[in-house]
């Protein structure tokens, strides 16, 4: 290439590393980038950083109890509802735990749980291969895991949730094949679905934590769930919620 | 009463600006509890083409500037002063590498600090952002820029390298 693309000015930057520059101004300041390793190093420690930092502010909101204002709260008056939300807000960490001792589950239970988390750790960090089969073949995805599961599968769509597929994995575990479902946040915040044949029988929702993971397992009447990630509890739960609903839809025409 | 719901729905958002705001986890609580308290009085006076989080974003920083900062901190109070500095929880995957980059983003000038905020955590756009500051869309860019200017020294400074997994 003969011809050398106007260097970017420091506002073009900004605008690219926020993703607010028009289709066509991007083009050129990636053509300019290519072409100038330094400024193009700089501009993937810009991006990298906003993406900390995303995941950073939304890690400190992440430990904050779900709110009930809609059951609870609503016979007080605004001041003591504000500080009754205020202080739910920020019950995180360490506290909110030993305020909510009924909650608190400090082993993994099962099975699902230890396969899920082994599961979890080993691939949201991958990046070149998280999933065998991407979002872009769901259709393939879901034929695929029905064949080797042994069951209906319908692959999820999470995205009422906010949560779009990246795609799927089928697992070895102790018994039968088990499947990983990713999904991931808009600020790339990576969920985990993992399944198996197996059930305990009890389709209600269990919460358990290890130091790195926590997770939401459940099973119905053949196979176990557990949705790992560490989304705020309130939203892993109402995202288990979907999958119980969607899975549901389709073992049990109830 | 749909005021509260929607009010309890934009909590974690206000719960980060306020962090960014006050840059302290005990402030922020009191902050958050204020504006609350605030909306729900003035929820009625609300123009309707203004977005709920950025009406709310606006009255905490308000709220933040009349008063606040006032009577509880000069705004140059350097930060291993603050008693409870927002930290993440050793749960959250690269705690170590956040912590230390949420530390370096509260050593930023506030004007700077809440221009980066506003955009590259809560996706507002530079319009929209320089209407809540009252501000020209050029001037939140330029903050930004600087804002990035000293987050990248101070990273090349310590050395040490931001892993992001994504």
């Amino acid at each position: 290439m003969t011809r050398r693309p106007e260097k970017p000015s420091a506002e073009d930057l900004t605008a690219y590393v926020d993703d607010a520059l028009p289709p066509e101004r991007r083009v050129v300041i990636e053509e300019y980038l290519a072409q100038s390793p330094d400024l193009a190093r700089q501009v993937a420690v810009d991006q990298a950083q906003a993406r900390d930092l995303r995941r950073a502010f939304q890690g400190l909101v992440a430990e904050a109890p779900a709110m009930h204002p809609r059951d609870r709260q609503r016979s007080l008056p605004p001041l003591a509802w504000a500080a009754s939300v205020a202080a739910a807000l920020f019950v995180g960490g360490a506290a909110g735990w030993y305020l909510y001792p009924a909650l608190q589950m400090p082993t993994v239970q099962g099975d699902i749980v230890a396969e899920a988390f082994a599961a979890h750790r080993t691939f949201v960090v991958e990046v070149a291969h998280p999933v065998e089969v991407g979002a872009d073949d769901k259709g393939h995805l879901a034929t695929w895991l029905t064949n080797r599961l042994g069951r209906e599968f319908i692959v999820p769509d999470l995205r009422v949730a906010g949560l779009s597929l990246i795609g799927g994995r089928l697992l070895p575990s102790p018994e039968e094949p088990a499947a990983q479902l990713m999904y991931e946040t808009d600020s790339g915040q990576r969920l985990t679905l993992y399944l198996r044949r197996g059930s305990d029988g009890d389709p209600q929702f269990r919460f358990a934590k290890t130091a790195t993971e926590q997770a939401f397992y459940w099973s119905d009447t053949d196979f176990a769930y557990a949705l790992t990630g560490a989304l705020p509890r309130a939203r892993l739960l109402e995202v288990a919620h979907l999958l119980q609903a969607q899975f549901g839809a389709i073992s049990a025409p109830t | 009463m749909p005021s509260r719901d929607a009010l309890a729905r934009e909590a974690d958002a206000m719960k980060r600006f306020a962090i960014a705001l006050t840059r302290d986890v005990d402030f922020a609580v009191d902050l958050v509890q204020d504006c609350m308290e605030r909306a729900l009085n003035k929820w009625t006076l609300r123009r309707s083409g203004v977005p709920l989080r950025a009406w709310l974003f606006s009255m905490m920083r308000n709220l933040h500037i009349d008063g606040w900062r006032r009577a509880r901190r000069s705004r140059e109070e350097p930060l291993d002063s603050l008693a409870n500095p927002p930290e993440l929880p050793a749960s959250q995957e690269d705690h170590a590498e956040l912590n230390a980059l949420l530390a370096r983003v509260l050593t930023l000038p506030e004007e700077q600090r809440v221009a980066l905020v506003l955009v590259a955590v809560e996706g507002f756009t530079y319009r929209e952002a320089a209407r809540m500051l009252g501000v020209a869309e050029g001037t939140i860019m330029s903050r930004i820029s600087r804002a990035r200017q000293k987050l990248r020294e101070m990273h090349d400074r310590t050395g040490q390298r931001l892993r992001s997994v994504k």
